[in-house]
């Protein structure tokens, strides 16, 4: 029986915050007038993340351990933790007006949300296998359920099918290496699991089923084909929180069982190569069904699909603690998550009731007619094709030159050259706004959402902040990582 | 007074002029143009005064070598990749501030009367501004990626101020003339750049200072004599020499006050000062700054020749510039940069007077520019002649008006390279400064000769409605007229007795070569001196005679030996390099391009590219077609990828 | 360790050998012969009437999850019910948190009337 002192409880902050906002919203929903914009529970929501945010401030410092070793408090958590709970505000604010439009403004969509949200921060903080679990089950059914929310939209619900279905399959093979290695080592803990030899068969058949659960949630090639479908079908609001948190999340736990359980040298050499293949293809192949795209949202989920490359190769090229190649990924996720979000809340704005604005073709002439919009999308575009001054460059920057640095020289060509690709697709929407005359027409008479606007507002001034003063995010990125031990 | 906390000041030295910038750019059209003027003149005098103070600072200062440092902290800082920004005021960049910001100023007031009238009356402020912000930035900048962007930015600032009536297309294609023989400069500097980064692992001035002093086996002269010819090649598009000279003149389709603060006094000197503030990275280069010198001393004589025969009043003026500058990196090549700093200083003064002279010129004929439509100005605008006497005696270097000073002192380095150095190039050198010396005074008493005295030749009711300027300009005139007469006395010559304050100050900023055994003697220095002043006079009085006496006897000079109208010819069109460029290099150029494009681009790039391209993109289609949409294609999928993964880590590990 | 699993693997790859062959050659192999007696649902008993793909309401799922959830849940009451004075106080804390979210979620699932059965 552990005992609750006050460490346990401090440490579940982060996480309590958003589940009991979960609880607050369901309880006031039923009271409250149907025809009329819920706004109460978008306070809720906006509150309990904000606590979360303070929780993980008040958490940032030194390591703090507790239910007997399943959860830590560590920078390294922590750090993504802050991008998860921004993400999670940030498409709350987006989702005031969104989910009105889109006929979802019921108690199930913010306590999803935030469930979603409370299972992601568990997940960056699990420190055993099982809290993994735990954390990674807790997010994806609520991220299921989000992608089919809006249940009159057949894609909508196809793509919640599709989604769960190879999530549970995926959950499957996470679930069955966790079984090999504690089969192998009779630990779930992390730092205990490093202890054991990393050649026993068992132990890398384990970790081998690992990789599949984990490529599968960061949408890894090859374990990507949900996320095209998905991020197509789920609304708007919800993709740009699928896109920013649960990659984040899951590169979290993903980086921290790599570099603590499997840390060790000769275990490290037994991964790279295969996530070197992961990272490869993922490049290529998302950069290239990129290209064919007409659905602005598709487009993005394969850019996403590129972009988890790209994260992997920082993960390959991490060079264990004393590299900069796993804090190049930290900063990495942390600066993607917010520039993928970016875009959604765009299209979640330009949405109409119950229409989605997603062909790519549609933009043309977005500029004269919204021209902030148009600006805000161009910034984050131009920081997923990853052009300075913004957060992307730095990013990519970061990334490669520690693959580069740490001998993988390979990698970092077919990311150059992969990005060099990427341009074209990501220019091609801020063409159509520029230089094309309108042909769709805008929703320019509806009242401005400016919660929306404000959302789209903080992510653009974040990138542009990451990208022209980084120096404190890399920073604290690689004191997270030097904080694991 | 405690002037410690001067340091900290010095981001403001850039910044209020900046502040003027955004309040007149960004709500210029919403605040009076009384208001918009103050504000555009308190941001240069703020400037000044802090740099001033800065100046008391050092003084207090034991060592000579001591500066004031403020930094703006780390940018980048990513592994062992460090990119700091920091301000540095030591005694070099302590002048030219003073310059950048007293000149400065004084052109912003000049500018509120000359630009009354104008309706970009705000933009123009607000580009002035800008501009002085950016000089001010590349000058106090303690690296060469912060004075590059401050050399990029004034660059930008004058392209933006020589189309500034860009209604007018050849006023327009001008700036575009400008930025783009720049840019060929600016390609040089970037590259020198890289190379010293690449090399030394840093572009900080200090640590680079440190590195060359503590390197083992010092820096290899291949990669010295690179560097440096590849910064002097920056320096030549920014300082408009040859072969980079041909923007200046052009650059005169700007408004007055600017060609005085911009095209004389401040911008085109940074190619100098450049040069000064890497003296200790130039001085390793002997053939760079022979090199340096030959180009100075080519471009003193060839400007000056140009100058002789030019109609258009700023024309005269600019090559003159050109042929001044010449002058400057005369004495930089010579290693004698404290002389060559003192003739930056000198100039901006009387350059300055001499252009907004001539604005007040072309302000009072209501924009009239050729010499040809002037004369008898004298008694109409007797403020504004004064100021125009003293401007050409100061650049004629006739004593003891500042340019004489300075002047004299860069002919003696030459003569001192060459004692030092045995080599009789340098008295070539010389005789070229000379002879530059002789044009100098005639295209000066030229000018005044033909606007101040003689009768009218132009419209006699502009003629009789002409009036010197308002107070506004005329104030700034008069303060310039009181520094070109006397700023020389800074640096008093040793040969009466005096110390050479301004170049001693200068000693332990800017490298020193060794000083070859035993003096020059007195009578070198003599002579040099009587010879200068010598060429000064004649000029001066060759050209009096020429204009004023005989008027008629130029043309039947011309008349009566063909060779010398044919040399008329030459000059008036100025070699013909203009036409030598567009036949030679913009033509080609343009030709090759076309061919290029034709060939190169749309046969073979295109067809590449757009062959890649559609590979890609048929690549793209099948990618995309693997994407079914069925889901148990995605569950095979993911079941492959995990049988692979599993087969790896099993039966490879 | 490595001999060891080598029979496992050996085994599996049997089996999933032997699944493929019987498949691969009662494909190959047995006879096709397409009549209407064939493809009936059941090949012999009653004919069917109608469709199979019969529409229910969906109120049946959602009592039916509602019923399966809660139950599952309450399973959880079993082993704390049987550790119950080992656990104390903390436990009682615990499971009395569980069974409020439990009761929270019931408690919403009744006011936004999904279990009305009109």
């Amino acid at each position: 029986m552990p005992d609750i002192g006050s460490a346990e409880l401090r440490v579940l902050l982060p996480v309590l915050a958003p589940l009991l906002g979960a609880l607050a919203v369901l309880l006031t929903d039923p009271y409250l007038d149907k025809g009329r914009p819920k706004l109460p529970l978008v306070y809720i929501a906006l509150g309990s993340l904000m606590a979360a945010w303070a929780a993980l401030g008040f958490l940032w410092g030194d390591r703090v351990v507790a239910w007997s070793g399943a959860l830590a408090a560590d920078r390294f958590g922590l750090y993504l933790g802050f991008a998860i709970a921004t993400a999670a505000g940030l498409t709350v604010l987006s989702s005031a007006g969104y989910a009105r439009k889109m006929g979802v403004d019921c108690g199930e969509y913010y306590s999803l949300l935030l469930l979603a949200t409370a299972g992601m921060l568990l997940l960056a903080m699990a420190n055993d296998l099982l809290m993994v679990f735990l954390g990674i089950e807790t997010m994806s059914i609520a991220v299921y359920c989000l992608a089919g929310i809006t249940r009159e939209r057949p894609r909508s619900v196809e793509a919640a099918m599709k989604y769960f279905l190879l999530g549970a399959f995926a959950t499957g093979f996470l679930l069955y290496g966790i079984a090999l290695i504690y089969g192998a080592t009779g630990e779930v803990r992390l730092e205990r699991i490093a202890h054991h030899a990393a050649n026993r068969p068992l132990l890398l058949a384990g970790l081998g089923f690992l990789l599949v659960g984990f490529g599968f949630k960061v949408g890894a090639v090859p374990f990507h084909m949900w996320a095209p479908d998905a991020y197509e079908g789920a609304p708007a609001a919800v993709t740009g929180f699928m896109a920013a948190g649960v990659k984040a999340a899951g590169f979290a736990a993903f980086l921290r069982v790599l570099l603590t359980a499997f840390g060790g040298e000769a275990a490290a050499a037994a991964w790279a190569p295969a996530l070197w293949m992961l990272a490869a293809l993922s490049m290529i192949v998302g950069t290239l069904s990129a290209l064919a795209q007409t659905n602005l949202k598709r487009m993005l989920a394969w850019s996403s699909v590129a972009h988890t490359g790209y994260a992997l190769v920082g993960v390959v090229g991490g060079g264990g603690v004393a590299g900069n190649g796993s804090a190049a990924v930290l900063f990495y996720v942390l600066t993607y998550s917010v520039m993928t979000l970016g875009p959604f809340l765009v299209i979640a704005l330009l949405s109409r009731a119950g229409e989605e604005f997603e062909q790519i073709d549609d933009l043309a002439g977005l500029a004269r007619r919204r021209p902030v919009a148009a600006a805000a999308l161009s910034l984050f575009l131009l920081s997923l094709a990853g052009i300075p001054p913004t957060a992307g460059f730095m990013g990519k920057l970061f990334v490669f030159r520690a693959a580069i640095d740490s001998g993988w020289l390979g990698l970092g060509v077919i990311g150059i050259l992969a990005t060099l690709v990427s341009v074209y697709y990501y220019l091609r929407p801020i063409v159509l706004m520029y230089m094309r005359e309108p042909r769709a027409e805008f929703n320019a008479s509806e009242p401005t959402d400016w919660a929306s606007h404000f959302a789209i507002g903080v992510a653009a001034l974040a990138l542009l902040l990451l990208g022209v003063l980084p120096s404190d995010a890399i920073a604290a990125s690689l004191e997270s990582v030097r904080g694991l031990w | 007074m405690d002037l410690t906390s001067v340091a900290s000041a010095l981001p403001w030295i850039p910044l209020l002029p900046f502040l003027g910038f955004l309040i007149n750019g960004c709500c210029g059209t919403r605040i009076s143009r009384r208001a918009a003027g103050w504000i555009a003149c308190l941001g240069p005098l703020g400037a000044f005064l802090i740099a001033y103070l800065g100046l008391l600072a050092l003084a207090q200062e034991q060592s000579p070598r001591a500066f004031l440092e403020c930094s703006l902290g780390d940018w980048i800082s990513v592994g062992d990749l460090v990119v700091r920004a920091g301000l540095r005021l030591d005694r070099l960049s302590v002048v030219m501030a003073l310059v950048v910001t007293g000149v400065g100023s004084l052109i912003h007031v000049y500018s509120v009367g000359y630009m009354s009238h104008d309706k970009g009356f705000t933009r123009y402020f607000a580009y002035l501004n800008l501009f002085l912000s950016m000089m001010c930035i590349l000058v106090l900048a303690d690296n060469l990626v912060l004075m590059f962007v401050g050399w990029e930015g004034v660059g930008l600032c004058s392209y933006l101020l020589i189309g500034f009536w860009y209604e007018d297309p050849a006023k327009a294609s001008a700036g575009k003339k400008a930025f783009i023989v720049n840019r060929i400069g600016d390609f040089g500097f970037i590259l020198g750049i890289f190379l010293i980064f690449v090399t030394c692992g840093t572009v900080d001035f200090a640590e680079l200072f440190r590195w060359l002093a503590s390197a083992r086996e010092g820096l290899p002269a291949g990669v010295a004599f690179a560097a440096t010819m590849l910064l002097f090649l920056g320096a030549t598009g920014k300082s408009a020499q040859i072969p980079l000279y041909v923007w200046l003149p052009d650059a005169m389709a700007g408004p007055t006050p600017v060609s005085a603060l911009i095209h004389a006094a401040t911008m085109v000197t940074a190619g100098v000062y450049m040069v000064a503030r890497l003296s200790f990275l130039f001085v390793l280069a002997p053939t760079t700054l022979l090199v340096i010198a030959a180009v100075g001393g080519l471009t003193a004589l060839v400007a000056g020749f140009y100058a002789l025969t030019q109609n258009d009043i700023k024309k005269v003026l600019a090559y003159s510039t050109i042929s001044q500058l010449g002058y400057m990196f005369l004495g930089a090549g010579a290693a004698a940069f404290g002389a060559s700093i003192f003739h930056l200083f000198t100039h901006a003064f009387f350059k300055a007077l001499l252009f907004l002279g001539a604005g007040a010129v072309i302000h009072a004929l209501h924009d009239e520019q050729d010499l040809r439509r002037m004369g008898g100005l004298g008694k109409k605008l007797p403020l504004t002649c004064a100021a125009m006497v003293v401007g050409s005696l100061a650049l004629a270097g006739i004593p003891p008006f500042a340019g004489f000073f300075s002047k004299d002192l860069i002919l003696l380095s030459l003569l001192e390279a060459a004692h030092r150095t045995g080599q009789p190039v340098w008295y070539l050198l010389w005789a070229m400064g000379l002879v530059g010396a002789l044009l100098t005074a005639f295209y000066s008493m030229r000018l005044i000769a033909m606007a101040f005295l003689g009768a009218p030749r132009g419209d006699a009711e502009a003629h009789e409605a002409a009036e010197d300027p308002p107070v506004s300009m005329g104030a700034p005139l008069i303060a310039l007229i009181f520094c070109s007469a006397l700023v020389g006395l800074f640096s008093w010559p040793k040969l009466f007795g005096g110390f050479e304050r301004f170049i001693h100050y200068l000693d332990w900023v800017t490298a020193q070569v060794p000083a070859a055994p035993g003096e020059l003697g007195h009578g070198v220095e003599w002579l040099n001196l009587c010879a200068s002043v010598g060429m000064g006079v004649a000029g001066m009085a060759a050209a009096y005679f020429l204009y004023v006496v005989a008027p008629a006897r130029p043309r039947e000079l011309v008349r009566a030996s063909p060779a010398l109208g044919r040399l008329y010819e030459l000059s008036l069109n100025k070699l013909y390099v203009d036409e030598y460029y567009d036949r030679w290099i913009v033509k080609p150029l343009q030709a090759a391009a076309n061919y290029a494009w034709e060939i190169f681009d749309v046969l073979i790039v295109d067809g590449f590219v757009n062959g890649v391209a559609a590979w890609v993109l048929d690549l793209a289609a099948s990618a995309r077609k693997l994407q079914t949409g069925v889901v148990s294609y995605y569950a095979i999928s993911l079941l492959l990828g995990g049988i692979a993964l599993l087969g790896y880590f099993v039966l490879w590990v | 360790m490595v001999p060891s699993f080598w029979p496992i693997l050996a085994y599996a790859g049997f089996l999933v050998g032997l699944g493929g062959a019987i498949l691969l050659i009662s494909h190959l192999l047995g006879p096709r012969r397409h009549q209407r007696a064939k493809h009936d649902t059941y090949e012999c008993g009653v004919a069917p009437v109608g469709t199979a793909r019969e529409r229910f309401p969906v109120r049946f799922y959602l009592v039916a999850i509602l019923f399966v959830l809660f139950d599952i849940e309450t399973v959880f009451l079993v082993p704390w019910a049987v550790t119950y004075r080992r656990l104390g106080v903390p436990g009682l804390i615990e499971m009395f948190s569980f069974i409020a979210v439990l009761g929270i979620g019931l408690y919403y699932v009744w006011r936004r009337g999904a279990l009305e059965w009109d």
